[in-house]
This record gives structure tokens, C-alpha cells and sequence, in this order.
């Protein structure tokens, strides 16, 4: 009779459990705030037609801010698309990547590093994990890169987003997101504002011994991770106008060991970059830059001679950057 | 530690699990390691401060009832002199000093009030009543000296009601502590849902409640009648569920161990009178000015202007208690006022109910907002910032100024959470109405599957609408500064 009881017990606390497990973690979907650029955007990503990405860029602002999917399919073919978040640090990175690969297989991955310098902690992690669905590599992620105190929003974010019930409708809870839809720009972050910019400079990272280690560690592994999938690596910083230096281009590149390190500021000046009118800031590309230098890309792509592809999806992306360049255009 | 923290979440169980897999003997020592511990997450060095007044109350326990030197009352004198002392000194000293500075400077004299500066301790009046209690108690023969320190110790420090009550009594609870407590699943399951209920009522009703209070009572010059009046009856809301919350998780982690804390509430905002609110709130301060103040000066045994006089001082004395403050002490008069009003008008009052039955539901709905009215209009006294405060708060609620000017979204809550917070109120009330015979709690304790999609619903509605997370300033309990 007593162990009936505890039975009983027992197995209403689980499903109480399992119960309030579930319904929080859907209203806790619902109310996290859509996100739709400047990376971390999961949602999207997770729309994508499975195994149809064939160039994936994996990185931070620099990659989202920085290039163009949508130029690249229409001077290439290839479907290639940007998997970022802010501040995107080698952990996050080596998390991203599993993740990604989860419903993707891309043949070459071309990481963006300027965050190998980056400190451990950036203040991003609600945005660069919040989105991610949960798992392993989403703990991991909030493990290695979260600040502690950012960690219980994380791992339950009701607790972020809880005071957002009375700004978003009911019906909300039973229908699909706004941001579960692809991405009408492959992960682009369209930047329409300008900073000019007065000279070329080298950017001073602040990084402590611990966090660079740990970069090192996880840039490693992200290079095991490809070898084992039989992905093609190339590492690249790309153009900005506070520039790596020399000194760190030389501690990623030992890291690196044999997979190719590109250091696109090698050739700044022959992307035709104006100071006054293509940068965002000293560190972002705006549309005219990340135009100019995907225009460049292109043409380095092209040696991974990847297949081309045609969908209505990728037609109505270049038709939407067609659109945006003519709006560009027109503003300027 | 407060309750409503994730260490909590973490002390309880561990402090539970330990408690049951250890033998007896190291139970209670175990037990006041805890309570030590939970006590010194606030202030280190202040866990010295109680294991110093519990000394000395265990050493006065001794002495009074050994009767060192053929003295009985000098030992209980001292005691009440040293606790006292360390009371005053930490939480009035202040007060008195600039109270008597200000009124030294309106008769010529120029003074500067000597500061202090210390930190409250927390608690502090909560623990000197239960161990003065004690003394007391000993004093009068009604309970023996406590022998063993480790007991004695623990009956002063332990964590479910050190730091605001129930302020205990030692029959209730020394032979509770020694015995042996064995785990019970029907203790478990009761002590949860109290433990959840306080949970509903500070995270989600009395903390939500705080937000409005705070947005009217921090600038009440920015806010007329009707803002004012909603706010006090939202600082109802917050005080009785803020207060209530912390007895039912204290009651509900008791339990848990095995050992049942007094009542301290009993659906006090359905009182008929003022007299009986104070059978209702916080039962178990009422009850110890009654037996360790209110008796000794003589009760109701020396006629009627002495039992007048002796409930002023009662209530003036509970006030002070409360807090050094005159916004206090002027709270106190005022109840004390209330009760004195209500033995000269009971004739009266006597009269009516000769005329009109005393029963009848009209007249007990008219008898219940008759008395939550008057009990605002303490809680306006209570919560003031200061008497100044104070006094532009009456002025502008007597003279209906501003009546119109009220936006409810204006006062820090969305209309649709201040729905909520009303909604959520009111199926409180209504629960805890019920549950005075003990209906609901038996229901749940029958039914699993009510039990469950109780929790269930409480857990959602609190994880949903509650106070906290990011971007919240955790609310500490308001009786935490008394």
C-alpha cells in the first residue's frame, strides 16, 4: 500500500515536472524577443532547406556585417550563407559549428577570426546564445562563454523574458514566429549608415594569456571538428579599418598550423574601399564596403569550385539585394 | 540568506537530507551548524552578536532557576538589561539621539546628535523577544531551564523562523527539537505546498504590489487622492502577503523537519474589528507583548483607565518595535488609539447589536471594510518615508485633492499586470478564506491529482507573472529590517 502511494507520488511529481518543464520552455520561446539580423538568429537559420548550404562563413559582426550571400550566389551560383553572432568567440564558434552541421553540410567553411582576440566574456551571450536550441552545445556554449550571472537566463529564459507576456498576443503561443522564416538575407546584416573613417589603423585587443589559451584550444578543436566532417577550413580576418597586427596575425597563423589563414587587409587598397562613404564604423563594412569587398570574395570563392544551385528562395534573395543596392543607389 | 533565493533552493535541501540520514545525536548540532550558516550569509560577524545573547540567556535560565545567590529576579532583570541593551544600542540608539537632539534644539539649546554607524542586524528583535521569552518563562516556572546549550542554542537560531518569526515559545518548540524526527512523506507534502503558497504570495502578489507602492509612496507630492489610496491598498496587499509568505515558508520548512511553528496569520483583513485584527496579524508578536507586557503591567485587572493606559503603552511599545522610527511609534499610538475607542464605544456598540443582528451579513461586510478602512489608514502611517510625508499624505486623501488624477499605468505596472496582481489577490484571499478549517489543505493532502495541478498552476503563475529575473531588484522581505 505504501509503495503504491510512492509510486503514485513519484510518478505525479515527474509528470508535474515534465508538465511545467514544457509549458515554460514554450512560453519562454514565445517571449524572447524575434530576432532577425546582427547574427544569433537560429530561427532562421534552422528554416533553411536541410544540406542546401555549400559555403558556410562562421563568425562575428565582421562576418554578418561584412558579406553578402546574396551577391555571391548571383556572381557565383554558390548558396552560401552567414552563420554569426555578435562577438562570436572561438568556443561559441566550435559550439555553432556542431550545431550547424546539425541540418547542414557545407563543403568549405571560411571562419572569420577577428574574435580570436576577443576576451572570453563580451557581454553578447544573450544574444549569441539565447537563440541557440537547446541541447548540448547550447550548455556548452553558455558554459565556456556566458558569464556566470548571465547563465540562469540562459538555461531558462523565462527568467529574461517573463515581464514580456503582456506585450506579445495570445495568439502568438499557437502559431509560428516571424523569425521562422529563412533569412531573405542568408545572414547578412544590411548597414545602410556611414561613418567615415580618416585612416587605416592596428586594432589593440586586450586579451589575458587564460583567454587566448582557450581561444587556441577551441580553434583547434573547430579545425579537428572540419577534418573529421571532411570540411574544407580557411580562416580569414576580414577588412576593417582598425586592422589586426602583424604580431597577432602571427600567433592565429601558429595556431592555425597548416590550414590557410587569409588576411584580407592584405589588400585593402584593392577593394577600392572610400573612407568617407563604406564604413559603418572603424571595425564594420556598411552596404556600399560589404558590397565592394563580397565583390572580391566572389572571385576568391571561386577556386573551391563549388556546384551552383537555383531555388526560388535564392532568386528572391538576389532579386531582395538587387533591390537593396538600387535603394543604395538611389539614397547616395 | 534570503528565502526567496536560489542558495535557498539549495540550503533546504541539503540541510534537509542531512538532517534525516544522520543519527540523532548529531541531528540538532548539525541543525544550529545550518542555522548559523544561514544566519552568517547576511552579516558574519553579526552570527557572534546572536550566539552572545543566546549565552547570555542560557546562562540567566540557569541561574534563575537554580536561584544563584537566593536571586531569582536580579538574574532575569540582567538579562532583559544586556538584551536590551544590544537592541537599543544597535537599532534605537540612533533615534533616541536625534529625537532628543531635535527637541533639545527647540528649547535654545544647539546640539549635534551622536551617530552610530552600524548595521541593523538583521532580525535582531525577532530572536531578543524569542530568548527573552524564554527567560520569562523560566521566571515564572512555566517551562524548566534548558540544560543543554546545543538545544537551547538552536531554539534561538533556527533558520526557518530566525530572521522574522514566528517568534516561538519555548514549550512549543524545545520538546519538538528534541525529540527525534523522522522523516514523514505527509510532512514533506505539506511543508511543500506551504513553501510554494509563501512562494505565490512575495514573488508574485507582494512584490509586484511593492513596485505601485513604491512608485506613489517614494514622491506622494506627485500623486493625488486616488493614487494614494490604491497605493495603501496595495501596501495591504504587500505587508500582509510579503510578511504572511515568509511565516507560511518558514511554517513549510519547519514542517518538513517535523517541527510545527505557531500560526502567525489567520486571514487578518477579515477581521470584524480592530481587536480582532490583532487576533489575526502577526499572532505571535500580539501574543508575546500580551503575556511578557501587557499582563505584567496588570492587564484589564486594575480597572478600566489602567487597562486604557496599558494598551497605549502595549501598542506604542509594538510600534517602536517595528521599526526606529516616529512614523512607527505614531503606527502603534494609533492602533492603541483604535483599541481604547473601541472599549469606550462598546456600549454603544452593544446597543446596535440589540437592535441590528450582530450576524447579519450586511453588517458583517459593513464591520469587515469598516476595519481594513481604519487598518489603511495605519498602513499609511506605517509606510510613510517620513512625518512629513505623512502628513501632505492625509491632507491630500481628506481633502479628496487630485481625486481624478489616477492612471493606473502610470505607477509602474502595466494595466494588464496590475489585473493580475488583483486577480491573483483575490484567489489568495479566497483560498486562504476557505482554508480556516483546514478544508483546502485537506483536500490537497487527499487528492494527488488536485494537489499536483495546484502546484502546477501556482509554479506557471509565479515563473510567469513574478517579480524577478533580470532586470528586478530582488525584493528582500519587508519585516526583515525589523
Amino acid at each position: 500500500m505504501i509503495m503504491k502511494k510512492i509510486i503514485i507520488e513519484i510518478t505525479a511529481l515527474l509528470l508535474c515536472l515534465i508538465l511545467i518543464f514544457t509549458v515554460t520552455s514554450r512560453i519562454g520561446f514565445v517571449l524572447i524577443p524575434e530576432r532577425h539580423d546582427f547574427g544569433g538568429t537560429w530561427n532562421m537559420y534552422l528554416e533553411e532547406p536541410k544540406d542546401s548550404i555549400d559555403l558556410m562563413f562562421l563568425g562575428s559582426s565582421h562576418a554578418y556585417c561584412n558579406i553578402i550571400p546574396a551577391s555571391i550566389h548571383q556572381s557565383t551560383g554558390i548558396s552560401s550563407y552567414v552563420l554569426s553572432a555578435p562577438c562570436l568567440t572561438m568556443p561559441l564558434a566550435y559550439y555553432y559549428l556542431k550545431e550547424g552541421l546539425k541540418t547542414q553540410s557545407p563543403k568549405v567553411i571560411m571562419l572569420e577570426c577577428t574574435a580570436f582576440f576577443f576576451n572570453r566574456y563580451m557581454g553578447q551571450a544573450k544574444a549569441a546564445i539565447g537563440y541557440m536550441p537547446r541541447g548540448y552545445n547550447r550548455l556548452m556554449s553558455t558554459l565556456s562563454s556566458a558569464e556566470p550571472s548571465e547563465r540562469l537566463g540562459l538555461f531558462f529564459p523565462l527568467y529574461n523574458y517573463h515581464d514580456r507576456w503582456d506585450t506579445v498576443p495570445v495568439s502568438s503561443f499557437f502559431t509560428k514566429r516571424a523569425d521562422q522564416n529563412p533569412d531573405i538575407n542568408a545572414g547578412y546584416t544590411y548597414l545602410n549608415e556611414c561613418k567615415a573613417q580618416q585612416s587605416v589603423q592596428e586594432r589593440v585587443f586586450e586579451y589575458t594569456n587564460d583567454d587566448l589559451e582557450l581561444q587556441k584550444k577551441y580553434l583547434k578543436k573547430i579545425i579537428e571538428l572540419c577534418k573529421k566532417e571532411g570540411i574544407r577550413l580557411e580562416i580569414f580576418i576580414a577588412p576593417a579599418c582598425l586592422q589586426v597586427s602583424q604580431a597577432d596575425m602571427k600567433i592565429l597563423k601558429d595556431c592555425a598550423q597548416d590550414t590557410q589563414v587569409v588576411d584580407f587587409n592584405d589588400n585593402f587598397d584593392g577593394y577600392g574601399f572610400d573612407l568617407g562613404t563604406d564604413f559603418y564604423d572603424s571595425r564594420h563594412l556598411n552596404f556600399s564596403g560589404a558590397v565592394k569587398f563580397t565583390t572580391a570574395l566572389c572571385e576568391y570563392v571561386k577556386k573551391f569550385d563549388l556546384e551552383t544551385k537555383q531555388s526560388a528562395l535564392w532568386d528572391s534573395r538576389v532579386k531582395n539585394y538587387n533591390k537593396l543596392l538600387g535603394d543604395y543607389e538611389l539614397k547616395n | 540568506m534570503n528565502f526567496n533565493s536560489l542558495q535557498y533552493l539549495l540550503f533546504l535541501p541539503i540541510t534537509l537530507t542531512l538532517y534525516f540520514v544522520l543519527p540523532k545525536k548529531i541531528k540538532n548540532p548539525m541543525l544550529l551548524v545550518a542555522s548559523y550558516f544561514f544566519y552568517a550569509c547576511w552579516q558574519p560577524i553579526y552570527a557572534c552578536l546572536m550566539l552572545f545573547s543566546t549565552a547570555v540567556t542560557y546562562l540567566s535560565g540557569l541561574l534563575i532557576s537554580k536561584k544563584v545567590f537566593g536571586k531569582r529576579r536580579l538574574w532575569l532583570v540582567l538579562c532583559f538589561i544586556v538584551n536590551l541593551a544590544i537592541l537599543f544600542f544597535f537599532k534605537y540608539f540612533n533615534f533616541f539621539s536625534s529625537s532628543a537632539a531635535a527637541l533639545l534644539n527647540l528649547t535654545c539649546f544647539s546640539v549635534e546628535a551622536p551617530k552610530l554607524n552600524v548595521l541593523l542586524p538583521v532580525g535582531i528583535s525577532f530572536y531578543t523577544f524569542q530568548a527573552l521569552g524564554y527567560t520569562a518563562d523560566i521566571y515564572r516556572g512555566t517551562v524548566p531551564a534548558e540544560k543543554n546549550f546545543i538545544d537551547y542554542a538552536l531554539f534561538v537560531s533556527f533558520f526557518p523562523q530566525l530572521v522574522a518569526g514566528p517568534i516561538e515559545r519555548t514549550g512549543n518548540i524545545l520538546p519538538q527539537l528534541k525529540r527525534n524526527n523522522k522523516f514523514s512523506f505527509l510532512n514533506l507534502e505539506k511543508g511543500t505546498t506551504l513553501i510554494i503558497w509563501g512562494f505565490f504570495k512575495k514573488v508574485l502578489i507582494a512584490d509586484n504590489a511593492a513596485v505601485i507602492v513604491n512608485t506613489v509612496y517614494n514622491a506622494p507630492k506627485e500623486h493625488g487622492a486616488l493614487s494614494l489610496i490604491f497605493a495603501t491598498v496595495c501596501f495591504a496587499l504587500q505587508i500582509y502577503c510579503d510578511f504572511s509568505a515568509y511565516s507560511d515558508i518558514a511554517k513549510g520548512s519547519a514542517k518538513i523537519i517535523g517541527i510545527e511553528l505557531m500560526q502567525n496569520f489567520d486571514c487578518p483583513y477579515f477581521a470584524q474589528s480592530i481587536k480582532d485584527f490583532w487576533r489575526r496579524w502577526h499572532i505571535s508578536l500580539s501574543t508575546w507583548f500580551k503575556d511578557y507586557l501587557y499582563f505584567p503591567l496588570g492587564g484589564s485587572r486594575k480597572g478600566t483607565l489602567r487597562t486604557l493606559i496599558n494598551l497605549i503603552i502595549v501598542f506604542a511599545v509594538s510600534g517602536l518595535w517595528h521599526g526606529a522610527a516616529l512614523t512607527f511609534v505614531l503606527w502603534g499610538l494609533l492602533h492603541g488609539i483604535y483599541q481604547v475607542l473601541g472599549i469606550i464605544f462598546m456600549p454603544v456598540k452593544q446597543k446596535l447589536y440589540s437592535i441590528v443582528k450582530k450576524d447579519s451579513p450586511s453588517l458583517v461586510i459593513i464591520r469587515t471594510l469598516g476595519t481594513f478602512t481604519l487598518v489603511c489608514i495605519g498602513w499609511i502611517v506605517f509606510r510613510a518615508n517620513s512625518v512629513l510625508d505623512l502628513v501632505y499624505i492625509f491632507k491630500t486623501i481628506f481633502t479628496f485633492a487630485g481625486i481624478t488624477d489616477i492612471t493606473i499605468t502610470t505607477l509602474g505596472l502595466s494595466w494588464k499586470m496590475t489585473a493580475v496582481l488583483f486577480l491573483s489577490a483575490a484567489a489568495m484571499f479566497i483560498t486562504e478564506l476557505l482554508n480556516r478549517d483546514g478544508r483546502v489543505q485537506k483536500l490537497i493532502s487527499q487528492k494527488t491529482i488536485v494537489r499536483y495541478i495546484s502546484y502546477f498552476v501556482i509554479i506557471v503563475a509565479i515563473l510567469l507573472f513574478g517579480y524577478y529575473g533580470d532586470g528586478f531588484d530582488m525584493q528582500d522581505f519587508v519585516y526583515f529590517q525589523f
